[in-house]
């Protein structure tokens, strides 16, 4: 699965770190997520899209597709 | 984003910090009793086992108050620290279901005698460990 979250956190000038505190996950998650090392689950991948204010499918694509 | 809003409102570190903690005093106190089980049961051999069986039952419980303390940890980490546990979990398993199996049968075929459960344990344990570091930097 594909994501925007480095270009979306770089727009807003937010730190990984900054970003996990508003996640309330750890600094390593946000870098696995941005690398696609790691999907999130869908309750985070909510609550990242509701952080910028965005549709999940806005930050998140299937690579399948 | 608000920027007064600093790294540490982040709830995962703290939080697993404070629930590692409590794994290993929980565990700490769970290899001390099993050792003074351990001690009880071989000084009290010719007695009539009441208290190698308290000093076993008080083990039992700080094994149990590990594992509950565990689940905790396990329940209530970031996600991902959730995965690379699950992961060296079954590294573990593995290791202690076809290790100790093979370590089994390995010490009756060469004579070895009855094969120490403790080894397998201790070897689980560190697979374990092992198996977090990888997944941790793997992920990092």
């Amino acid at each position: 699965m594909k994501n925007r979250l480095k270009v979306l956190r770089a727009e807003r000038d937010w730190t990984q770190a900054q970003l996990a505190a508003e996640l309330e996950v750890s600094r390593q998650t946000v870098n696995a997520l941005e690398t696609g090392k790691f999907d999130p689950s869908l309750p985070l991948a909510f609550r990242i899209a509701r952080l910028f204010q965005m549709r999940v499918e806005e930050v998140f694509q299937d690579e399948e597709l | 984003m608000n920027d007064s809003k600093s790294p540490t409102r982040c709830a995962g570190a703290p939080r697993d910090r404070a629930n590692g903690r409590r794994v290993m005093l929980w565990s700490i106190g769970w290899a001390t009793t099993m050792l003074l089980a351990s001690a009880a049961i071989s000084f009290d051999q010719f007695g009539d086992g009441t208290v190698a069986f308290i000093a076993a039952g008080v083990s039992l419980i700080f094994g149990a108050g590990t594992v509950g303390a565990y689940r905790q940890f396990l329940n209530e980490t970031d996600e991902l620290r959730q995965k690379v546990e699950l992961e060296a979990l079954a590294v573990a398993f593995g290791f202690g279901v076809v290790g100790g199996m093979a370590y089994a049968q390995i010490s009756r075929a060469l004579g070895l005698g009855d094969p120490r459960l403790a080894i397998v344990i201790a070897g689980m344990l560190i697979v374990h460990a092992i198996g977090v570091a990888v997944g941790m930097r793997r992920y990092a």
